[in-house]
């Protein structure tokens, strides 16, 4: 039994439950001792997540780190946890985001609720994550599973955009509506897996790599897991529920929604359907790879005239997730290394933009692109320089260049799907390399929105080059809250921006010596590991690559020929 | 270039040389980043420092592998386990990396000093300094990658530094449209080269150019399969080199920053996509129809771009259509390169261009610094380049001499790379091409032909510039009558204000910064022909008399049509102007129409737009109304029922007894005679 596993969901969690029960953390004069139990969980679990990695998990397929116990004898299920190289890049990248969010919440905005209740609920968003990514029974993945929905809920219903409390309560409860549902039908196909099988345990259901379930029941099975997790990725069609949910959630929801939670549908594609319904799930992977380049293109083209730059970063995860599913349906070796590629890099860069998605809307009031050009008074290449420069790197590591971290995802689903086995997969091989062309041409896709958004906010040109109107004054006044005065249009005003706008960080209030229009010490503090991990694997493949490596040659039995 | 990879003796030195002619130019853009701004003469000396540190690393590696056959392979950021193999990220230094690795830092190292003086009053020189070191770093990287993908890594960073550097004066909404043209364009291309790669990798089972060379490798690949990964790549490099029909982004990249397009035309991004197929030449040693289609969309190119460079009224514009077609040579030469020769002929033209091209573009940099324009000939209410010899006269002597190489006048560089070309074209023509089975004797003909005329073309466009910008307006005889405006049919002057403004006052002459870098540059434009004889070129040159004479026969008349078109368009256009515009435009003797077709790059941008920027605008709006009507109408419908079915159970729920007990019994009724139906 592995101490370091143990902490691993320990310490987020229960940091969280002290965060909510301590009285003296009650209250504005409980709000230092918050952020002190707050930050330290989040540092030790990081902490933790590297020792966890010096004991090189993806070395060997026997499990070094590992927690199996009885749980509950009548179900058969036991508390089986495990750390392999699979799981050992999205631990990383979830204890880091846990931490970089907490950090955010408590050095920066403030929020009218206090950030007690805040606090608690991303630890255990990041636990509940952590337990995910660990789980190797079928029963603990699905607890976990659901033990993030609830205070993914409350982050987005409670601590959502200020503006717009209709829209807040509408998103929170698609949000739930739609991954609740999705759990429904995740649970009847796992209940069928464990009901044809046997056995809850994963190791167990990987080794036999589907011998013992009949063929109609793995089609069954797959298409029951693949709905139930699909909706979690999401894949196109769906989707809806993400846009308004990361537009109303705030920046740690969005970071934490973006960087963590979609990866739990993904990766429990990855562990719970490829080799646990083999052959179920390869009759099923033409409709998946369709799909994700599908949501590749959807994705692609609303991003090209959304105005509002969250709903806009928002639909380009769905894009990035569809070569995420491209490369689990191609069910190549190559395939799922670039899926699982893409999605810590996804988690990264999507972080990134999220971060300056959110002080910007914080900043001037709005997301929206006009609005917010119009308050910043210019292009943040001059005006913001920081905030520019994050963008400018989340965007091009956004749009897949090579030598940067969305690359080599993307690439390797490509590749994967080229590489598809027509025989067990029903689809020609035809077919299969159609889906790889197109979705490359989705990349020119995600280069033409995000230069987009780059000639907005960047360079700084309005839609059609002209200046400023009255219509825009008045929208960037409705933005404020400001009381709107149709008879007066003072250009200043224009050049002042939202000068009251509320939720201003804390180190950007009146008084405060930094520029409030440039990245705060704290937005530097968040956003630069953010951009740092953006270029790194980009330039080091192998660090994610050779981590991953044996693992999936293990889930694919690559070794023992079944590929 | 049957080469072996080995390690030689002196391996660990080439290889750290590799290492570092890569390194080192990227860790200066690192560093020029984080420098406070204000300190100008820092970054200045750490982005030219980071060329020359690049520049000496470059021969060194040279010096290593001159003389030799042999590649190295060079460990650098791999190997990544893709799950089914692994991608090796691995340097190559062998001659061919090491000559056009010297190349491209030399006109690295001359952009960087050049542009000390030539941006010194840039707000956001410290970005354009560490750009600039990143696009070296990028073409060096293209230039010594041993793997494709590694390749593929500096091919789209150099995208990026495109992106970044043309649009570096972002005030202006040209750029920041040029800008985005530039990457979206050549990334559609990039579509082609990325499949090319993955088709090569699938097939091949290695993405490591040195063991796709290897022999046996291509062998064991079918035909269609290198025929389509040929096709692919060469989608790539026809976007990269802004060949047609991808080669609007080209003319319109001249808003960026004058050194920026010296570095962009001669030693990075358009000629990296010939630099890729000449290394990549035994793969399409294997494809002659992917050859063939190469032949002829570089035949069209070249010709289509000197036409075009002949109705341009600006400087830099006549420069960037004579890319096009100078590149077109280039990917011509590897289209007919017969196998004994190899890439000489296409690596001697890509040196050649990257010398007098560098040249021409900071010597119309330099020019434009004292008049704040390239526009050329009489402009009707400004400035224009005309009459450079009385402003700089040194300057146009250099300008002349680029002109001249460009031209092919003998014995300057631009003559030689292009015989060389020719000579390979007329072997391929002559003796039945690379496999000897006569399959590429059409392209062979083609090329030679088609390359002859454009020589011709080119010599009169070269010859226009030249008639426009070096003489003063003043010695033309007064009985020739002006034209009202030259620049009728083109875009006027001020859409082209890439060049610094700034008080003349400040500028009385061109800083020694750049009038030494063109001096330097001056002399490989007329030496380069030199390197023919040198053990540099790897490969042979094959030089004919016949098309020598023939080429410099057509290039001289050329130069004698343009002279004698000026004399006629300058009679034949109405009087009633200014003394001021006494001189004729060559281009005048073409109808107007001709004039705009040509000086508008043949429509190919009102193409685009109609087939692929509209549709997708259109497609956007369409999916963003289907999103939300059509599948988010699911969800929301689904909840509208499950509220009016609440809505209606409701109404069930009255909580009096005797509407229970009515139902009650109803239901009774209905059991009983379902029983009864059912027996």
């Amino acid at each position: 039994m592995s101490v370091l596993l143990v902490l691993l969901l320990v310490v987020p969690l229960g940091s969280a439950l002290l965060v909510l029960l301590l009285p003296a953390a009650r209250g504005p004069r409980g709000e230092p001792l918050v952020r002190t139990i707050g930050v330290s969980a989040g540092a030790v679990t990081v902490l933790v997540s590297l020792l966890a990695l010096t004991r090189r998990p993806w070395s060997s397929t026997d499990a070094v780190l590992e927690v199996d116990v009885p749980w509950i004898p009548g179900l058969g299920a036991r508390m089986h946890l495990l750390l392999d190289g699979i799981s050992a890049p999205l631990v990383v990248l979830t204890a880091v985001l846990g931490l970089l969010v907490v950090v955010l919440v408590t050095s920066g905005a403030s929020s009218p609720r206090g950030s007690r209740g805040l606090v608690a609920c991303l630890l255990a968003v990041e636990g509940g994550a952590l337990a995910t990514f660990t789980a190797a029974d079928l029963i603990v993945f699905f607890v976990a599973f659901e033990v993030v929905l609830v205070p993914m809920w409350a982050v987005i219903r409670w601590w959502g955009d200020p503006h717009d409390e209709r829209g807040r309560r509408d998103a929170a409860t698609r949000f739930i509506l739609f991954t609740a549902g999705g759990s429904v039908v995740l649970l009847l196909g796992l209940l069928l897996v464990v009901a044809a099988s046997g056995t809850t345990d994963v190791v167990a259901l990987v080794s036999r790599q589907g011998d013992g379930i009949s063929q109609p029941v793995q089609l069954t099975a797959a298409v029951l897991l693949l709905l139930g997790l699909a909706v979690k990725v999401p894949v196109w069609p769906l989707h809806t529920w993400l846009p308004p949910a990361h537009t109303a959630a705030p920046t740690a929801g969005s970071i934490l929604l973006a960087g963590v939670l979609l990866k739990m549908g993904s990766y429990g594609m990855v562990r719970f359907v490829v080799p646990v319904v083999p052959d179920g799930f390869a009759r099923v992977s033409p409709v998946l790879g369709a799909l994700g380049v599908v949501g590749i293109f959807w994705a692609g083209l609303a991003c090209l005239v959304e105005r509002d730059l969250k709903r806009l970063v928002a639909f380009s995860s769905v894009a990035h997730m569809g070569f995420v599913a491209l490369g689990i349906a191609s069910g190549t070796p190559q395939g799922l290394q670039g899926a699982l590629f893409a999605n810590v890099a996804h988690g990264i860069i999507t972080s990134l933009l999220f971060l300056v998605a959110g002080g910007l809307k914080a900043r001037y009031g709005s997301a929206d692109l006009r609005v917010l050009l119009i308050g910043a008074g210019g292009g943040l290449r001059d005006r913001s320089p920081r905030l520019g420069g994050m963008l400018v790197v989340g965007c091009i590591a956004g749009l897949g260049l090579p030598g940067l971290a969305g690359f080599w995802g993307e690439f390797l689903a490509v590749y994967g799907a080229w590489q598809a086995d027509p025989v067990s997969t029903g689809a020609p091989q035809g077919f299969w390399r159609t889906l790889a062309a197109l979705a490359v041409l989705g990349t020119v896709l995600a280069s033409a929105y995000l230069l987009r958004v780059l000639r907005r906010l960047w360079h700084g040109e309005l839609e059609d080059g002209a200046a400023p109107t009255e219509p825009d004054v008045e929208l960037v006044r409705s933005a404020q809250g400001a009381p709107s005065d149709a008879a007066h249009v003072d250009p200043a005003m224009l050049e002042s921006g939202a000068r009251a706008a509320p939720h201003l960080p804390r180190d950007l209030r009146p008084g405060s010596r930094w520029r409030r229009d440039d990245a705060s010490p704290v937005e530097v503090v968040v956003g630069l590991p953010l951009v740092v991990l953006s270029i790194v694997p980009g330039l080091l493949p192998w660090l994610l690559l050779a981590t991953t490596e044996p693992a999936v040659r293990h889930l694919l039995a690559v070794d023992r020929g079944f590929v | 270039m049957n080469t072996v990879v080995a390690a030689g003796p002196d391996v660990g030195d080439i290889a750290w040389a590799a290492r570092f002619v890569v390194v080192l130019p990227a860790l200066a853009a690192l560093a020029g980043a984080v420098v406070p701004r204000q300190y100008r003469t820092t970054i200045s000396a750490v982005g030219v420092g980071g060329a020359l540190a690049a520049l000496l690393a470059a021969v060194t590696e040279l010096a290593g592998t001159g003389g030799s056959t042999v590649a190295h392979s060079v460990a650098l950021l791999g190997p990544a386990p893709t799950g089914a193999g692994t991608i090796d990220l691995t340097l190559r230094a062998d001659r061919l990396s090491a000559v056009v690795a010297v190349m491209v830092c030399v006109v690295a190292l001359a952009v960087q000093v050049y542009s000390v003086a030539y941006q010194c009053d840039d707000q956001r020189y410290r970005a354009f300094a560490s750009v600039v070191s990143l696009f070296t770093a990028a073409m060096l990287l293209v230039v010594q990658a041993d793997d494709l993908l590694l390749l593929l890594i500096g091919w789209e960073v150099m995208g990026l530094c495109s992106y970044l550097l043309i649009g570096h004066d972002s005030e202006r909404r040209a750029a920041r449209h040029a800008a985005v043209k530039a990457f979206l364009v050549t990334r559609m291309g990039d579509v082609g080269f990325v499949l090319g790669i993955v088709t090569l990798l699938a097939a091949a089972d290695t993405s490591s150019v040195s063991r796709l060379l290897e022999p046996g490798t291509l062998e064991r690949l079918s035909t269609a399969q290198v025929t389509a990964a040929s096709l692919l790549l060469i989608a790539g490099v026809v976007g990269k080199s802004a060949q047609l029909p991808l080669q609007t982004w080209l003319p319109d990249a001249m808003e960026g920053p004058t050194p920026v397009s010296a570095l962009i035309h001669a030693a990075t991004m358009v000629a990296a996509g010939g630099y890729v197929l000449a290394r990549l030449l035994p793969v399409l040693a294997q494809a002659p129809a992917a050859r063939a289609v190469l032949a002829v969309v570089a035949c069209a190119s070249m010709l289509a771009a000197a036409l075009a460079a002949f109705a341009q009224s600006d400087l830099k514009r006549v420069l960037a259509w004579s890319t096009i077609s100078q590149v077109a040579y280039l990917l011509a030469g590897i289209a007919v390169a017969p196998p004994d020769l190899g890439a000489a002929p296409a690596v001697m033209q890509l040196l050649s261009h990257a010398a007098f091209k560098s040249l021409l573009f900071l010597c119309a940099g330099a020019l434009a610094y004292r008049v704040h324009t390239t526009a050329m000939g009489r402009v009707a209410d400004g400035p224009s380049l005309a009459g450079s010899w009385a402003r700089s006269p040194v300057t146009s002597v250099l300008l002349t001499v680029g002109l001249a190489a460009l031209a092919g006048v003998p014995p300057l560089s631009g003559f030689w790379s292009k015989e060389a070309v020719l000579g390979a074209a007329e072997v391929a023509a002559l003796d039945g091409g690379v496999d000897g089975a006569g399959s590429l004797v059409w392209a062979g003909w083609l090329v030679l032909v088609v390359g002859l005329v454009t020589g011709f073309v080119t010599a009169a466009y070269a010859t226009r510039a030249w008639m426009l910008v070096v003489p003063s307006p003043a010695d033309v005889p007064a009985e020739s009558s002006g034209a009202q405006l030259v620049t009728d049919d083109s875009p006027p002057a001020e859409l082209l204000p890439s060049v610094p403004r700034r008080d003349p006052l400040l500028h009385a002459a061109v800083p020694p910064a750049m009038s030494w870098t063109l001096l330097g540059l001056a002399v490989p434009t007329v030496l380069a022909g030199l390197l023919l004889i040198g053990p540099v070129v790897p490969g042979a040159i094959h030089l004919s008399s016949l098309t020598g004479a023939l080429a410099t026969t057509l290039a001289l008349a050329g130069i004698v049509a343009a002279g004698a078109a000026e004399r006629f368009a300058g009679r034949r256009v109405p009087g009633g102007a200014s003394a001021a515009d006494r001189r004729g435009d060559p281009v005048l003797v073409l109808p107007a129409g001709v004039r705009a077709f040509l000086a508008g790059g043949f429509g190919l941008d009102a193409v685009h737009h109609a087939l692929v920027v509209a549709p997708t605008r259109l497609l956007a709006r369409g999916v963003t109304v289907g999103d939300h009507d059509v599948v988010d109408a699911y969800p929301r419908g689904g909840a509208l029922l499950a509220r009016w079915a609440g809505v209606a159970l409701r109404l069930t729920q009255t909580g009096r007894t005797t509407g229970y007990l009515g139902a009650l019994a109803a239901g009774a009724v209905v059991v009983a005679l379902a029983g009864v139906g059912l027996r």
